[in-house]
């Protein structure tokens, strides 16, 4: 037994090194090496099989996540090289501060505010609509459902997620911008109005979804702090859970909000096609994403200044959700609070 | 602020002249359920007022349940029942016509787990008399309520500072002071110094012993020292069932059950 313990022992002391050529180390000192070598032999077929296995998950596993780094880092390069004869050509002043987007006509301008500002427009008014209602379906979800209607909404709001984004565009033309003009009876068939409220319904289930969570995920002890104070539940979760939950609030509307920004067929459809700086939410206007689809599904000529346009807008984009994301990142981080 | 106290009708003593008044808390015949477990069974007890009240018995005796039975906390738990009554100045507080946001407005609590609500500590103490309507001067309940806790030196130059700032001791402080501010009648205590480390559960304890001139504590504890310490009354508790109870110096000294005598002396637990 005594040769028994010491050959434990050894194998506690070895199998911090189990890394690679263990067998031919030899035995550990404080141990007799013949019984050590062949404890440790590379015989057993089993070990061995496991080894390798192991060794070649690693590799695919590592293979995937260099693989989508790649694949980013090679948007960004291309992004970049083609968006380079563009600016030999424009300027990145006028490019970025132009007031006139007129790309595919003479005289051509290529001043990039008024398709910036219409993405903004759409975006900011997407909010207007996804985050009374997303925030609503998430405190009631978290707080007041009953688990068995809590059970189907949750999944059926989700649904709206699913929904291709050409059939929300095609909804807003055929459904919402004519009930809007039975109202408003000046609005244009293309409108800004119209895709804001389907940009706004797309983004409902994202806001719905995230903000459920992050007001699920405050512990109960905060809830009974309040209701131990003479709190209603109302005031529970508007003044004790909500503040406590800020932080993926508050990231779950970015998320959207830069959703809103980079969606891109709803409002190519709804919002039309006429860049232009306006505050007027009834008149036609375009986002970069609808100016990148109007110059794609064209006959541009490849290397052309319209076709090295588009990379210069994507570039734009890009850079504005990258910013978006960063900024959900940190606010996430900055006002998380730890309740342990 | 004691214009909020006993002035509604729903939880408000109008038979003033039940003989038994100096009960400020009567609980009769209750038994408890979660599902169909049984958690409480026929549990009689007067609880007078300005006393303290220590609850011990082993893990899952029921008496977490019992003391959050006092204040409705039960009423979250989603298969929770409750049978029998229990009377606040003579108003049955399960009654269906007393709301439980009204009993919790005179009996507070204080938890195991130290629960400051992610805010300043300032609004920490104001948010309970603010959310309940106060017309008081908020400053000056904030520092008569951090002063009751033996807290208001350490932070009167942080107010604006997040309550999660304070350490686990001082945190816990600060939900005694919050407790406190809503000017309660009786207040809870969950196990209050079992999270802390031994000096912060001495400084609570101390604490409580000041407490307890202006206010009925019924407390839950593990810890049977703390239990001869603090209190006036221990009630010994198991498997739901109260065992024995009475004056905390006699319960220790000449337990008149053999289940008493063995948990006291250690034999189980």
């Amino acid at each position: 037994m005594v040769h028994g313990e010491e050959l434990g022992l050894a194998s506690e002391s070895k199998s911090v090194a189990v890394g690679d050529a263990l067998p031919h180390q030899g035995g550990s000192p404080g141990c007799d090496g013949l019984s050590s070598v062949s404890l440790f032999s590379s015989t057993d077929k089993h070990y061995r099989l496991a080894k390798w296995e192991q060794r070649v998950v690693m590799v695919v596993l590592r293979i995937c996540a260099w693989c989508s780094i790649a694949i980013t880092a090679g948007i960004v390069v291309i992004l970049l090289s083609e968006a380079a004869p563009f600016f030999k050509e424009v300027s990145w002043r006028d490019f970025l501060f132009g007031t006139q987007w007129v790309p595919l006509f003479e005289p051509r301008s290529f001043g990039v505010l008024p398709i910036i500002w219409g993405t903004l427009l759409v975006s900011v008014g997407a909010c207007f609509v996804s985050v009374p209602f997303g925030l609503g379906i998430a405190i009631f979800l978290s707080e007041f459902a009953r688990p068995r209607t809590r059970s189907f909404l949750k999944p059926l709001i989700e649904l709206l997620a699913g929904i291709p984004s050409v059939v929300f565009g095609y909804f807003a033309l055929i459904t919402i911008t004519p009930g809007l003009q039975k109202i408003f009876p000046n609005i244009e068939v293309f409108n800004a109005f119209s895709a804001s409220i389907v940009v706004g319904i797309m983004t409902v289930p994202m806001i719905s979804s995230l903000s459920d969570d992050a007001l699920r995920a405050v512990p109960r002890s905060l809830r009974e702090a309040g209701y131990a104070m003479g709190a209603t539940s109302f005031e529970v979760s508007l003044r004790v859970v909500l503040p406590a939950a800020i932080s993926g609030v508050i990231a779950s509307i970015i998320l959207a909000f830069s959703r809103a920004i980079g969606e891109t067929m709803a409002v190519t459809l709804a919002a039309g096609a006429t860049p232009k700086l306006t505050m007027n939410f009834f008149e036609s206007i375009q986002t970069m994403t609808a100016y990148i689809v109007q110059v794609s599904i064209g006959d541009t000529p490849h290397g052309s200044i319209e076709y090295h346009s588009l990379f210069a807008v994507a570039l734009v984009l890009f850079l504005l959700t990258l910013v978006m994301n960063t900024i959900a990142g940190w606010v996430l981080k900055k006002t998380q609070i730890s309740y342990n | 602020m004691t214009t909020t106290s006993h002035n509604n009708p729903s939880v408000s003593s109008l038979d003033t002249a039940s003989h038994e008044a100096d009960n400020i808390l009567e609980v009769r015949g209750v038994h408890a359920y979660y599902g169909s477990t049984c958690a409480l069974r026929s549990i009689d007890l007067d609880v007078k007022a300005n006393q303290v009240y220590a609850f011990i018995g082993p893990s899952g005796c029921g008496k977490s349940t019992f003391l959050r039975c006092f204040n409705r906390m039960n009423d979250f738990i989603t298969d929770f029942k409750i049978e029998g009554s229990i009377k606040y100045r003579n108003t049955n507080i399960y009654h269906t016509d007393v709301d439980p946001v009204l009993v919790r407005r005179h009996i507070g609590m204080v938890f195991q787990k130290p629960n400051p609500l992610p805010t300043s500590i300032y609004n920490n103490v104001a948010w309970g008399p603010k959310i309940n309507g106060f017309k008081v001067d908020f400053d000056e309940l904030v520092e008569t309520s951090l002063k009751k806790a033996a807290l208001w030196d350490q932070v009167k130059e942080r107010l604006t500072d997040n309550g999660y700032h304070l350490s686990g001791g001082q945190q816990q402080r600060l939900c005694i002071a919050r407790a406190i501010a809503m000017n309660p009648d009786v207040i809870l205590m969950d196990e209050p110094c079992s999270a802390l480390d031994p000096i912060s559960a001495r400084k609570i304890e101390e604490l409580i012993v000041d407490l307890k001139k202006d206010y009925s504590i019924l407390i839950v504890t593990h810890n049977m020292q703390q239990a001869a310490r603090l209190s006036h009354h221990t009630v010994f508790m198991l498997k739901g069932e109260i065992i024995e109870h009475g004056p905390t110096h006699n319960l220790f000294a000449t337990p008149q059950q053999s289940l008493t005598k063995e948990y006291i002396t250690g034999k189980f637990g």
